[in-house]
């Protein structure tokens, strides 16, 4: 057992102290507020990680604080091997890229407000209100992961909108004002369908704990509710069709959030995966195979829709599209290991796009250029930048030794076991695999474009960005590295909520 | 048994050139260039050592698995296997590495990346013994990814795409830059990859293992439940060749590998002959025991799929690459021709050996001769550097006369390429015959045909090539700067190699064949399922029956076009008593199919058409997009919009109106009460 008390309700909650933090003091320490951010939120990554040593030696972790009697809410969470390694990841997501914040906002604030003077308190007050919102992440994809309540799920899924739709308003780029409000409605529109359905299986139960999802089985509402909440998390997810927010927002976000954003978007699958799918099997058959064909088309269509675009944010934010179709292909088989392999694959995923994603915040932030058409070159001026793109793409496309390649094999492997006996499963698993050869177009073909070949004469004296940037991303490639040479990391947690 | 040190020698072989990967990239800053030559040949040597020693002591106990207790994925432990195939392929890729990396320490010297250069050539042969020694698909896997992806990386070693470092051409054929050439090479056999991946799956979905020894032992059963499936061990045969076909540069996946020399002649060295195109072939191999249990134990004849996939595709790459060969103006291309033609042969070996009641001959031909190949096209491509740097072009044509520049190079040369050709008792006769005469053993005649119809195209493009670089007119020759002795002691290393594996070619044939016969039937399948165990393991190799009519008239015919095309190319381009213009201007027939040869028979258009189509289609998605955009994010927002002014224009303010809406509602309530529904 770990020996830190309330290690789940600390790690919910310690992110606030940051954000309360950022508003006594952030106007006083500008950018530097930042390193205090990060260094609570690796508070935060240190306790999960005790957590998932816990798990990993078998223990389930509970806690549960009632909040509100009647109707009977609490937050109750639970540290499982489907929970633990998931809230672990997005923790660290979210202190990387805290650290990785702390150049990249002064950067948004000089471009969007000017060289702000000591003493500037319009400009301090941007990092104050960044670093105050920056911790609603941590809480709402932690929250998210960490949750074994509906309601309170729909409350985690909440509370990042309100930071996404403030501090895309603040530092988002193109018509950043109108993007905020178009990520806001999106959101709360999905969030609202899964608030509906959430309601519906509550009045049916009169509890709200996903352990007595299951009861739901022949109540009146239970189609209702299951496909409401289906469909407010597959908005989420960006199923092709439901997915018109994610050029847009994902690709005018600013950039240290936008390996969030992706991991948010992401976070679709996992909730599906534990609010219907395990849960609730028998209910969703019927849209089982269906579900996997719509996957099947939005992870062609998206990967084509990557590559057709010139814009390098817009290339990583459509990217996202057809790689969380990797992780619903395997939720919607509703196999129990092939969950487990989507979610394995949602993970590296998350990690792959933080570090693709940073990496495009890095060479906007250095060449303020965003059309690879005018790009080229750059691998001899950015080395490092160069490699940490390949990195990135080798993790998408499945490359040994980051974590891709073990997710990918997680992922098919139980995907293709439980479809030997269903033809059209067994082929929309096939062309699943096939289609995997897009990845690595859609990944190197930038790559090639981007830093390869002579570079544009004004660029000559280009520079790589601060350590402070691509410090916090080559820890993400160190993580990813770890989890593809030593996939039982994650593969034997994973397992045994399976 | 092995003993306990024994069983640390696999994984000295793999992680030592791994260390020195990691140390070369990690010392990147120093730019000490000797530091990384000498981390690339002691690690490349080590491999080596290693790999002898282990041979050594398990070629006789082999098959040995070594399992690891680490999980790679559920229920798949790490495992390494230790067979006549693995520990014959880890010497043959371990050693011709070694020379490589010599011949590198004096090529790259003053070359820019030199620490990514080395970091990656360590990585590439390091990933390539873990293919080889691996026991799991999973293991296999890591290796096959990691070889394409360091090969792609190699490939693109000049990246900044200098006009210099282009290749193809002369004008009107197209040129390529560095970049292109590497990206072309990891997306074509990306697309081989992913087949092979959903194979490997589907394999796994029925054994629901990855371990090739119980992939082997079980093969009755799982193998009896995929083929209930009309078509579906057909299919999985057919994907599963996907990977090996591109990887091993084979019809219709094999254009990516006339650009792959765009990288430093090492590079292409290694690509040719100890790595990549290599590991197609022997996961071929790997694979060959399960599907022969299919056919021969089991009489599953959609695991046929497997073998004439391999022989037929085999045998057209062979001719195919054999005839553009023939064309080919520059030098390296030339040799990239030269080993699709022989990997062709490989495979075509393979086939027929998985065709053949007793494979184990046919495997021991064919890995005899990829052994010989990775010699003698190593060698080849170490000459090719330094004619290339002698004479400053890459073009054959605008080379010649280096043989009064370069005596020793071009002595070297005669010996590599009279083995290529397949001139007796050198090293490219043996394997390269017995492949031959198998093939029409087993009833292939086509693939045969043109097998044997390769034998003289390719005597004419090797003398052709001689003729070109090394006889005629004296082209302007620059000084090389490189130590010469460090590039022509690896190649006359190579070059006696040639010699001593053709000299002890009926023994070590013999004897790999004894090892693969004892190695086939330790696996149960093939040991209790298949009728003809007992004939398996009495059955004399091919060569053995050389006094079979048959056999001897197919190598004298082989002998004979040999020479026949030797000659010809002989007064052609060395003695130059006929001029290849004069020639071509006199039968417009060759000089179409020259020019269609050039042209690369418009395979190499069709790749580009077909990337092309995905541009289009990009296209097709913007639109697509376009529509749905504008549809959810324009027209929605508008309809509400106009529905938010239709319903404000109800707001007027005046009192009036108000009383009335209260009034309305109000008596719409009573209304509602007094008829219940409230």
């Amino acid at each position: 057992m770990v020996l830190v008390p309330y290690v789940l309700l600390q790690a919910i909650v310690i992110p606030l102290l940051a954000s309360a933090l950022s508003v006594l003091v952030g106007k006083k320490l500008g950018p530097k507020m930042g390193w205090l951010t990060g260094g609570i939120l690796i508070y935060q990554t240190a306790l999960l990680a005790l957590a998932c040593l816990d798990v990993w030696q078998g223990h389930v972790l509970i806690e549960r604080y009632t909040w509100t009697s009647s109707p009977g809410v609490s937050l109750y969470l639970v540290a499982d091997g489907l929970s633990a390694p998931t809230a672990l990841i997005m923790s660290l997501i979210c202190t990387c890229l805290a650290f990785y914040s702390i150049d990249y906002v002064r950067y948004r604030v000089e471009v969007l407000y000017g060289r702000g003077e000591a003493g500037d308190t319009g400009s301090e007050r941007c990092y104050a209100f960044y670093y105050a919102l920056y911790p609603f992440f941590s809480v709402g994809l932690v929250g998210l992961a960490l949750s074994w309540d509906i309601i309170m799920i729909w409350f985690f899924m909440e509370v990042p909108i309100i930071a996404f739709y403030f501090l895309i308003d603040l530092l988002g780029y193109e018509d950043r004002h109108k993007i905020a409000l178009l990520c806001a409605l999106w959101f709360i529109t999905a969030s609202t369908l899964f608030m509906l359905g959430a309601l519906m299986a509550y009045v049916e139960l009169g509890d709200p704990s996903l352990s007595a999802l299951p009861a739901l089985v022949g109540k009146p509402l239970v189609r209702w509710a299951c496909a409401l909440m289906a469909l407010g998390l597959l908005v989420k997810a960006a199923v092709f069709g439901l997915h018109v927010w994610i050029p847009w927002v994902h690709a005018n976000t600013p950039t240290s959030l936008a390996g969030i954003l992706a991991s948010y978007a992401n976070m679709a699958t996992y909730v599906l995966a534990r609010t219907l799918v395990l849960p609730l099997p028998d209910i969703l058959k019927t849209f089982s195979t269906p579900l996997m064909a719509w996957a099947l088309l939005t992870m062609v269509y998206g990967a084509l829709l990557t590559l057709a675009q010139d814009d390098v944010k817009r290339l990583c934010a459509c990217s996202t599209i057809s790689q969380i179709s990797y992780s619903l292909l395997g939720v919607a088989s509703l196999d129990r290991g092939a969950v487990a392999g989507g979610i394995f694959y949602m993970l590296s995923h998350c990690l792959g796009k933080a570090i693709l994603f940073s990496t495009a915040g890095l060479i906007v932030y250095r060449t303020h250029e965003r059309d690879i058409e005018h790009m080229g070159g750059l691998g001899r001026l950015m080395p490092k930048t160069a490699v940490l793109w390949a990195v990135g793409s080798m993790v998408l496309s499945a490359i040994p030794p980051l974590s891709g390649f073990q997710a990918e094999i997680a992922l098919f492997s139980t995907l293709f076991s439980s479809t030997t006996g269903d033809p059209m499963k067994l082929a929309i698993a096939i062309c699943g695999v096939l289609a995997t050869a897009l990845t690595a177009a859609y990944t190197f073909w930038p790559l090639k474009r981007i830093f390869m070949g002579s570079s544009r004469a004004d660029l000559k004296s280009l520079r790589e960005a601060s350590a402070s940037m691509s410090i916090p991303l080559i820890m993400l490639a160190v993580a990813s590295a770890l989890i593809g040479v030593w996939p039982g990391l994650i593969s034997e947690l994973l397992s045994t909520a399976s | 048994m092995l003993a306990g040190w024994a069983m640390a020698l696999p994984w000295i072989a793999i992680l030592t050139p791994m260390s020195g990967a990691l140390l070369s990239a990690l010392l990147w800053r120093t730019r000490a260039e000797k530091l990384f030559s000498i981390v690339g040949i002691s690690s490349s040597l080590v491999s080596f050592t290693a790999s002898c020693i282990l041979a050594y002591i398990a070629w006789a106990i082999s098959p040995v698995e070594l399992k690891a207790t680490a999980l790679w994925a559920p229920g798949a432990p790490l495992c390494l296997l230790l067979d006549p195939l693995s520990l014959f392929t880890a010497i043959v890729v371990s050693f011709t590495a070694f020379m490589i990396m010599l011949y590198s320490a004096g090529y790259m010297r003053g070359e820019p990346g030199q620490a990514r250069y080395w970091a990656l050539m360590c990585a590439f042969l390091s990933s390539m013994l873990l293919l080889v020694f691996s026991g799991d698909l999973i293991t296999m896997l890591v290796g096959w990814k990691l070889v394409g992806f360091c090969s792609y990386a190699l490939i693109s070693h000049y990246y900044t795409d200098e006009p210099e470092r282009w290749v193809g051409g002369p004008p009107p054929e197209p040129m390529y830059p560095p970049s292109h050439c590497g990206l072309k090479a990891l997306l074509t056999t990306t697309v081989g990859d992913v087949m092979t991946l959903s194979a490997i799956f589907i394999i796994y979905a029925y054994s629901g293992s990855f371990v090739l020894t119980t992939l082997y032992d079980t093969a009755g059963s799982w193998l009896t439940a995929l083929a209930r499936v009309p078509g579906m061990l057909a299919l999985t045969s057919i994907l599963l060749m996907g990977g090996p076909l591109s990887k091993s540069a084979q019809f219709p996946f094999h254009e990516w590998l006339p650009e792959a020399m765009a990288g430093p002649t090492p590079v292409s060295a290694l690509i040719h002959a100890a790595t990549m195109v290599k590991a197609g072939v022997f996961v071929v191999a790997r694979f060959l025991p399960i599907f022969y249990t299919g056919l021969h134990s089991l009489g599953l004849w959609e695991a046929s799929a497997f073998f004439f996939t391999a022989a037929y595709l085999g045998a057209i790459t062979a001719f195919l690459a054999a005839a553009q060969g023939c064309v080919a103006s520059e030098l390296k291309k030339a040799l990239a021709y030269s080993t699709m033609s022989q990997l062709g042969y490989l495979m075509l070996g393979l086939g027929a050996s998985g065709l053949s009641v007793e494979p184990a001959s046919g495997m021991a031909a064919t890995f005899y001769h990829l052994a010989a190949h990775a010699i003698f096209k190593s060698a080849l491509f170490m000459m090719a550097g330094i004619a290339i740097h002698v004479a400053g072009t890459i073009y054959m044509d605008k080379m010649g006369g280096l043989k009064k520049i370069l005596p020793t190079t071009w002595l070297l040369t005669l010996v590599l390429i009279s083995s290529l050709m397949g001139v007796p008792p050198l090293s490219g006769f043996w394997g390269k015959d017995a492949i031959i005469s198998l093939s029409l053993h087993v009833g292939l005649i086509a693939p045969f045909v043109l097998a044997l119809m390769t034998v003289p195209l390719t005597a004419f493009y090797t003398t052709r090539m001689l003729g070109l670089v090394f006889h005629g007119r004296e082209e302007k020759a620059q000084r090389e700067e490189r130590p010469l002795y460090l590039l022509l002691a690896p190649l006359a290393v190579l070059s006696i190699g040639a010699i001593v594996l053709g000299l002890s070619a009926p023994f070590l044939m013999g004897s790999l064949t004894q090892s693969l016969q004892s190695s086939l039937l330790t696996y149960k399948a093939i040991e209790v399922l298949s009728p003809s165990a007992s004939a398996l393991s009495e059955a004399g190799a091919p060569w053995q029956g050389a006094t079979n009519s048959q056999e001897l008239i197919i190598s004298a015919s082989s002998l004979a076009f040999i020479a026949v095309a030797g000659w010809a190319a002989c007064l052609i381009y060395v003695k130059r008593r006929i001029r290849p213009e004069v020639l071509l201007a006199r039968a417009p027939l060759l000089r179409r199919l020259r020019s269609a040869l050039r042209m690369r028979l418009g395979l190499n258009s069709a790749y580009y058409i077909m990337a092309g189509l995905i541009l289009f289609l990009r296209r097709s998605v913007r639109a697509v997009e376009r529509c749905l955009d504008t549809f959810l994010n324009s027209w929605i927002p508008r309809a509400v919009e106009k529905m938010a002014s239709a319903i404000r224009k109800l707001q007027t303010g005046h009192l009036g109106y108000n009383l009335a809406y209260l009034a309305t509602v109000i008596s719409a309530l009573m209304l509602l009460l007094a008829m219940g529904v409230v």
